[in-house]
């Protein structure tokens, strides 16, 4: 009697183990899926980012912030004799 | 007879499971063991992967850091196609002759290869064009390109290749850290999606790319720019180039030439992405008297209170030699000599010198490379002593028979503010202080070429790049440029040096214009006044008031 109860709950605990083992497995594959995910949600955002830095810097081009400057904002370079330095 | 057919029946069915599992095991033993390499090869070629990432190329910066790129990276499309795997082949080849010929051109070579480039760095326009001809056998690969926010910087910056690989300037010179190391994957992967993998080792780590910084600052390069075109722009001249440079760290704060193209348009010639202060070596005219008084005063063979008869004449011949001089004087100071840039007093002085000069010469780093490793530096020439004739001396000591690079004259006159200690120049900030050298004249030598300059900027050649408030010492030079042999009177090269001071702020400057279309131009009429605006943006921008 006490043979088999133990060969009972030897068997249990081993495939209560296996079935841990797999549950195991599933969630790291899981997770694992989850950051792959993760990564080409950030690897498109880098590419996203590039474009709009891209945008930035052809609309912070010198010659076109200066002709607006000029042209728009009606502003002049100045020149070094019309600068006074405030003494306090 | 019931009987016996049943048997015959159970006997048959017995076989034909025999032959079927005999069948099986046949094929079991192909796959297993005949075949075993071909398929096992098969399950790791659809398994598993082994993928090498290069990360993304790193920024170049300015001098203020990461808000101001000269280099950064941004996306763009190729087109390509699998030659061997194509679904439409006639509409391809049609669609490619009519708008890739190149592409279909190379097609033809090798129809039946596994991966072809239509283009890359596809325009706008052929990205619409392909995706109107809705060709499915032409596939869209984003790609990661060079794009430079300030072109004028460059012949300095550089530029890569389609596969991002250093070609010019500074991606060249900095190719290995700016690209980092290569970093390789094996995945273990879902063989049919493929875009999910179980298992990821890492095979060989690679480096991360390291961005660059480089001691360029961005507006100053765009107004020194400016100035440099607008003075091109006026005497309609060929070639010019500026340098503003810290004389105590060696840093190069701007290092313009012009003409140049904009890297970002894709066609560019080359020829025009040099930074001609370092590429390119010219005889630089009188610029070099100051060198040669340099020389002659440290070996006291002359004083800057030494009168020195200058034949009143604009001409004047010594040792066979004719001297051409753009004014007549009389008798004047050894330092008016080289204030009112005297070439027939200068000669005298510099015959008292002889061989010596072409030691000091080299000793100021006339000759050879200055030590920025930029690619494509020039070291330039001295005509050595062995090889002088009667009248090299006199052409030596202004500014013939000597070639030099803007650089080297930006470093000599460096040299000359930093009191006698020479430097080498820097385009990268690197952390590393410069290497404080043994003086190369005597303090006394220094300050008296110091005060020569002065005079020179007070009233003589150099008397339109005054600035109140600011201690100026300049030098302009007038060179005939040398073509098929001869010197050209109508082609001509002008360079200013000049060195500005307020308090602890020191900066060099030095610019030259190349063959202007206007007749009877001289540098103190072409260089100086590009100087002087060059130096107020300087100073304007740096907040020297």
């Amino acid at each position: 009697m006490k043979k088999n109860l133990f060969l009972s709950l030897f068997i249990i605990t081993n495939i209560g183990f296996l079935f841990l083992q797999i549950r195991k497995q599933m969630l790291f594959i899981k997770e694992s899926f989850r950051k792959q995910k993760h990564e080409r949600t950030l690897t498109k955002l880098e590419q996203k980012k590039q474009v709009i830095e891209h945008a930035m810097h052809l609309a912070q081009n010198k010659q076109e912030v200066k002709k607006y400057a000029q042209d728009e904002l009606h502003m002049k370079p100045v020149r070094l004799t019309q600068l006074k330095k405030v003494r306090p | 007879m019931m009987r016996t057919t049943i048997r015959f029946n159970s006997a048959l069915i017995f076989f034909s499971f025999c032959t079927l599992y005999l069948i099986i095991l046949f094929n079991l033993f192909l796959i297993q063991i005949w075949n075993r390499t071909f398929f096992s090869s098969l399950g790791t070629h659809q398994y598993q992967l082994t993928i090498t990432q290069l990360p993304v190329r790193a920024p170049i910066y300015d001098r203020n850091g990461t808000a101001q790129p000269l280099a950064v990276n941004k996306e763009c499309v190729s087109a390509f196609i699998i030659p061997n795997k194509l679904g439409h082949k006639e509409a391809l080849t049609q669609f490619l002759q009519e708008h890739f010929p190149k592409a279909y051109q190379q097609f033809l070579t090798k129809p039946n290869r596994s991966f072809m480039y239509v283009k890359r760095r596809l325009s706008q326009d052929e990205i619409q064009l392909i995706k109107d001809a809705a060709c499915e056998d032409i596939h869209l690969l984003s790609e990661s390109s060079r794009f430079y926010p300030l072109p004028c910087a460059a012949p300095v910056v550089g530029f890569t290749d389609v596969d991002n690989k250093g070609l010019a300037g500074i991606e060249l010179q900095c190719n290995r850290d700016l690209t980092g190391k290569a970093t390789t994957c094996y995945l273990e992967k879902d063989a049919r999606s493929g875009c999910f993998y179980f298992k990821k080792e890492l095979k060989h780590a690679g480096t991360q790319s390291k961005p660059t910084q480089l001691t360029i600052d961005n507006n100053l390069q765009f107004l020194v720019d400016e100035e440099l075109a607008a003075t091109m722009k006026q005497y309609d001249a060929q070639e010019g180039a500026a340098i503003i440079m810290d004389p105590t760290t060696g840093e190069i704060i701007s290092l313009v030439s012009r003409p140049y193209d904009d890297p970002n348009t894709g066609s560019f010639d080359i020829a025009n992405l040099k930074p001609r202060g370092i590429t390119e070596s010219y005889e630089r005219g009188s610029v070099m008297k100051v060198f040669a008084a340099l020389a002659a005063l440290e070996e006291q063979v002359v004083t800057p209170q030494e009168i020195i008869d200058c034949k009143n004449s604009k001409t004047c011949t010594i040792d066979g030699r004719t001297i051409n001089t753009l004014k007549a004087h009389g008798r004047i100071s050894f330092a008016d000599v080289i204030a009112f840039s005297n070439n027939i007093g200068i000669a005298q002085v510099a015959k008292r010198l002889n061989e010596k000069l072409y030691d000091h010469y080299t000793r100021i780093g006339f000759g050879r490379k200055t030590g920025i490793s930029l690619p494509g530096e020039q070291a330039g020439l001295i005509n050595h002593p062995s090889n002088w004739s009667k009248q090299s001396i006199i052409s030596l000591s202004y500014g013939y028979e000597i070639s030099s690079t803007l650089l080297q004259l930006a470093c000599a006159f460096s040299m000359i503010a930093n009191e006698g200690h020479s430097i080498i120049p820097k385009l990268i900030i690197d952390g590393k202080p410069q290497e404080i050298r043994k003086p190369l004249y005597q303090p006394e030598t220094i300050t008296t070429i110091k005060d020569i300059l002065r005079k020179t900027t007070k009233y003589g050649t150099g008397w339109r790049f005054q600035l109140k408030g600011y201690d100026i010492m300049s030098k302009t030079g007038t060179a005939n440029l040398l073509e098929n042999g001869t010197y050209n009177q109508n082609k001509n090269i002008f360079t200013c040096a000049s060195i500005i001071e307020k308090g602890p702020y020191k900066r060099v400057i030095v610019s030259y214009i190349k063959e202007t279309q206007t007749p009877n131009a001289h540098a103190d009429t072409v260089a100086v006044p590009l100087q002087k605006r060059i130096a107020e943006k300087m100073i304007i921008h740096e907040r020297v008031i």
